[in-house]
């Protein structure tokens, strides 16, 4: 069954490229007014992830008021793609006239049933006994449509969201869409072109909602909500159609693979009474909008519309969870926002409902807090009123609870506190580091940073202003201090808290602005040394014979002034230790100064002899032949072999640091851990375990240095750390126009596959796929080219063997009933 | 003669005329509301804002000199009245209410069981809150009361209207039941010109003073659940 769906899927999409671009879903339909109730509860249909059996479904379908075709409603349920649904199971309702007119439709859930279909059939003769036979005729076709339809309609809800929220800010702010636009991509799982958020004002909204079908992201969940029908292998193939070259290498979402498979299932039942087309449900209030992408025609064949009702299936409850579990939030914010991400259709659907932040006090009382989501915000908003009047104490648990669907609901969980008077002090340092006639920064530390509402500077004169600050920790606030026209002495910090009376105040010394320099200390041969003093900030260069430096970083610490000064020029290297040498600080106002300058033993220097790579005994399950020396396997060991340059012999306590080339992971090799072994005096060899070492995150290009008594060398290169797919199994149809099915694991960490080493029929992967099979051009002489994600710069040898992919003779899609066979399966290669 | 005849069984009608009283109320505990522990183990739905329906039930079989209820069961169900509208009037200043309607019966099984039809019903409208009263009436003079239904002669002396209005709100999806209140007003009901109509007219009077008083209290009720809930 695997095998015929893959085919077919891959033969649509490979074979009528031409049309690729679905059409879109903008024609308004009628609208349908579903309630379901389960047990006591009533909810509406939009509030409704999944049907189960004895559920009652009242349905009713709404019309314009001048609707002049009658319609034929027929609820169907049906119970899997090998099972034909009884007759029982189908329900109709003549929309126009007697008890249905009044009162809609009511059905029960049947045991035993899977999914549910609405059809929506012009009145004719005949029309319920057509479409009984259609379905079960061929129900694991419709089955397909249903899971489809459900998949585009949530996937769809994603995008409604997004461009609901752009257009509500286009016109307004620019910081804030910049502000927004990330915050709504990542809460709806929304592909948003940063580069729209460089352009004017003006053109901003519009860039960020062109080729609005392909900004929907892959989300594992409502793919989880839609695929439980079939297992799973059907829209894993749908979002590997997505991948392929003839639907834009990824560049289409696995929203716009769902329509062309419905398009394609629905094309295939056309008879010469009735043609069947998709009917999207978006949310409009409680009730269902109905959006179609084909014109209805009340000739013959007329258009039946198909509309997927939730499956009846068990519940899936969202994978919502913290953007930061460690953050910790403050209680007292009137504007409390709840950052969390993983479950896109908590902030585009209402099946999150009556969601509350639950609060335990410390006297066992629960709090209830409404929250609801704001995509635009990244998270629940918390009307935290009810919190003044409560007494929770200072540090609260709190979790996000309430329903999803008819099931209790779980959420993650948060670390609050209330504000509080707390004592404030400066970080150490930072008490003698303020300097009058400079903006300045200093850190503050309380036990909870997270209430601070503003901060201002009272000067000795008690004039306020306003001082930029942000948290830096949990604990600790920086503070920039607007001392340009201060004066030295005594000032102090007044701290507004949420929820607080008055401000806390801390008092601060401002000194004066005495120009002054210590000394300039340099390692020799190195090309930076760091200047020490005060008022640095006013030094623009520094000379030492014709070797030229200029400032880089300035700090302050314990008020003294640290500035990074740094040359291009060779010559420094000369200057030997201990060597009497002179330099001359320009400052900005054009007076100059001279500085004696300390210089330093050199920093540890090694050269790299050999290197070594060990495969591991699982490295040949990828499959893949890595063609370039450089690359690391992940699993694999790196062994490689220093000479010692400065000092001239190793030392027992130096080191050899690894890390990645943005420093995110790095481990330490010495004589102590193993990870170096002395062959002599000044020959090591140092043995690196990457999976141990890093984990399973860490890639690209590593590089090591030498430390000794906490004196770092330079890096220097050392190889490519990549993570290998597992590439199991190749099946290919005899045609050579079609495409092949690759199947493995962690295919993510594909680039892209092509059939020759130049890549000119490449399949580029798309970022965070998580499928398990993609199509793949044929192989050349048994040999596919690989570029993996973390070193897409080599090209790497794939090879397996060849297995044959049948083709599927008894497609049910293939050969429709009747008239109206499919151009798609016919024009299929 | 014949006139003697007619003047006799004129008198004889005008002495034996009564007023017959109206239906009692619901009993609200009789719409299958949950109890006390059943209702702790529902939960609140609030939908803010909100779209309240307002909806009168009465005693099964309920009729009135000018109106008659709906629908079989343990309770029957009024049209839509001067007192329903008086509520309406009221509800639509309330905070947080997004429309206020009379409930439609046209959505209600012949046959009412419980608060669930009510709510099942209330769910097709895209109601979110029901606000269910009743309105129980007794007629009583000094040395008699009346029971829903009596008839009252209606030369009787010194008739008086006992109005007893109770409400509930309910959450349509969940049945919770978000508070209730109740009003009590009582007027004089009869003077020596007594008549069907002037009783009548008399008793919906008493009837509206009472519904306005209750429409007072729900309004602070309504205050207090749009601050906790919202």
């Amino acid at each position: 069954m695997l095998a015929r769906v893959c085919w077919l899927l891959l033969a649509f999409v490979l074979g009528d490229a031409a049309r690729a671009a679905p059409a879109p879903f903008d024609l308004a339909g009628p609208t349908l007014n579903i309630v379901v109730r389960r047990g006591p509860t009533i909810l509406p249909a939009s509030e409704v992830p999944d049907l189960a059996e004895d559920d009652h479904l009242w349905i009713k379908a709404a019309f314009p008021a001048s609707q002049s075709a009658d319609y034929l409603m027929v609820a169907v349920f049906l119970r899997g793609s090998t099972n034909p649904p009884p007759e029982s199971w189908f329900f109709s309702c003549e929309t126009w006239r007697g008890d249905c007119a009044r009162e809609g439709l009511t059905v029960t859930v049947p045991k035993g049933a899977q999914q549910a279909l609405v059809f929506l059939a012009p009145s004719t003769s005949g029309d319920m006994h057509a479409i009984v036979k259609a379905v079960r005729g061929r129900p694991g076709a419709f089955v397909r449509a249903t899971q489809d339809l459900n998949q585009a309609a949530l996937d769809r809800s994603r995008l409604e969201s997004y461009l609901a929220a752009i257009h509500a800010l286009d016109g307004g702010d620019p910081a804030r869409l910049k502000e927004v636009a990330p915050l709504l991509a990542r809460s709806l799982a929304i592909k948003v072109d940063e580069k729209c958020l460089d352009k004017i004002p003006e053109l901003q909204a519009a860039c960020l909602t062109q080729a609005q079908d392909s900004l929907i992201l892959n989300d594992g969940q409502s793919t989880s909500i839609a695929q439980a029908l079939t297992g799973g292998p059907a829209a894993d193939l749908v979002m590997a159609a997505s991948v392929t070259p003839e639907l834009g290498y990824g560049l289409y979402s696995p929203y716009i693979a769902s329509v062309l498979d419905i398009v394609r299932i629905l094309d295939s039942f056309g008879t010469a009474q009735f043609q069947y087309i998709p009917a999207l449900a978006s949310l409009k209030g409680d009730k269902l909008a109905l959006m179609l992408n084909a014109v209805p025609s009340f000739y013959s064949p007329k258009s039946v519309m198909v509309v997927a009702l939730p499956a009846v299936q068990k519940t899936r409850l969202p994978p919502l969870h913290a953007v930061d579990p460690t953050e910790i939030y403050c209680a007292s914010r009137t504007d409390l926002v709840l950052p969390v991400e993983g479950a896109p259709l908590a902030f585009s659907t209402r099946y999150a409902h009556d969601i509350t932040l639950t609060l335990a006090g410390k006297d066992g009382q629960t709090l209830r807090l409404p929250a609801r989501p704001d995509a635009a915000r990244g998270g629940y908003v918390v009307n935290t009123g009810r919190l003044q009047a409560s007494s929770l104490g200072d540090s609260v648990h709190g979790s996000l609870e309430g329903w999803w669907g008819f099931e209790p609901y779980q959420g993650p969980g948060f670390q609050l506190r209330n504000a509080h008077a707390s004592a404030w002090t400066l970080t150490a340092g930072d008490e003698d580091a303020l300097i009058a006639g400079r903006q300045d920064t200093v850190h503050l530390r309380t036990d909870g940073a997270t209430c601070v509402d503003s901060i201002m500077l009272r000067d000795p004169a008690g004039k306020e202003l306003k001082a930029e600050w942000k948290p830096v920790k949990t604990d600790e606030v920086e503070v920039k201090l607007p001392l340009t026209d201060a004066h030295a002495g005594a000032m102090s910090l007044l701290i507004s808290q949420y929820g607080a009376g008055q401000p806390q105040t801390v008092p601060i010394q401002v000194f004066s602005n005495v120009r002054r320099l210590e000394s300039f200390a340099i390692h020799a041969g190195d090309a930076q040394g760091v200047l020490s003093g005060s008022r640095l900030d006013e030094v623009a260069g520094l000379t030492i014979g014709s070797a030229a430096f200029v400032p880089g970083a300035l700090s302050t610490q314990g008020g003294k002034d640290q500035l990074v000064l740094s040359t291009a020029d060779a010559q420094t290297a000369a200057i030997a230790p201990g060597a009497g040498a002179t330099a001359v600080v320009s400052f900005k106002d054009g007076r100059t100064s001279k500085l004696a300058v300390t210089v330093e033993a050199p920093r540890p220097q090694l050269a790299l002899i050999g290197k070594n790579v060990a495969p591991s005994q699982s490295s040949g399950d990828s499959n893949i032949r890595l063609v370039n020396q450089d690359q690391l396997p992940q699993d694999a060991r790196l062994t490689f072999s220093v000479r010692a340059q400065i000092p001239a012999a190793f030392a027992r306590d130096q080191a050899i640091e690894v890390a990645t080339a943005d420093g995110s992971f790095s481990t330490t090799l010495n004589l102590g851990n193993g990870g170096l072994r002395l062959e002599n005096a000044k020959v090591a060899v140092a043995t690196l375990d990457p999976a141990k070492a890093f984990g399973f995150s860490a890639f690209g290009p590593l590089r090591f240095r030498p430390v000794v008594d906490s004196v770092a060398g330079d890096w220097q290169a050392l190889a490519t750390l990549v993570r290998l797919p597992v590439l199991k199994d190749l099946q290919c149809p005899e045609s050579p126009e079609l495409a092949c099915k690759l199947s493995g694991a962690d295919l993510f960490l594909v680039d892209a596959i092509a059939s020759d080493p130049q890549f000119t029929k490449a399949m580029r992967v798309s970022d965070g796929f998580p499928g398990t099979a993609l199509p793949v051009p044929h192989p050349t002489e048994g040999r596919l080219y690989v570029k993996l994600r973390d070193d897409p710069s080599v090209v790497n040898i794939a090879t397996l063997p060849v297995q044959s992919l049948p083709k599927p003779a008894d497609d049910p899609g293939a050969k429709p009933d009747g008239a109206g066979e499919s151009s798609s399966q016919a024009g299929a290669p | 003669m014949l006139r003697s005849l007619a003047v006799a069984v004129f008198l004889l009608c005008a002495g034996c005329a009564t007023y017959r009283t109206p239906g009692a109320g619901a009993s609200l505990e009789a719409l299958g509301r949950p109890g006390a522990v059943e209702d702790a183990a529902r939960r609140p739905s609030p939908q803010f804002p909100v779209g309240i329906a307002v909806v009168r039930i009465q005693a099964p079989r309920y009729s009135s000199y000018s109106a008659k209820a709906y629908g079989n069961g343990p309770f029957s169900v009024l049209a839509e009245g001067p007192a329903t509208a008086a509520l309406l009037r009221e509800i639509s200043g309330w905070p947080s209410v997004k429309s206020a309607a009379a409930f439609g019966i046209g959505l209600l099984p012949q046959r009412l069981s419980s608060l669930e039809d009510l709510r099942l019903a209330a769910a097709k409208a895209q109601i979110d809150v029901l606000l269910i009263y009743t309105v129980d009436t007794s007629l009583r003079t000094p040395d008699r009361a009346y029971d829903p239904g009596a008839s009252v002669p209606l030369d009787a002396q010194g008739a008086s209207f006992a109005v007893r209005a109770s409400a509930i709100f309910s959450d349509v999806r969940t049945g919770f039941t978000y508070g209730t209140d109740e009003a009590v007003v009582s007027g004089e009901a009869s003077d020596a010109r007594n008549s069907r109509e002037h009783l009548e007219a008399r008793r919906l009077e008493v009837e509206q003073q009472a519904v306005e008083q209750l429409a007072s209290n729900v309004g602070q009720t309504w205050a207090g659940i749009v601050q906790h809930y919202r």
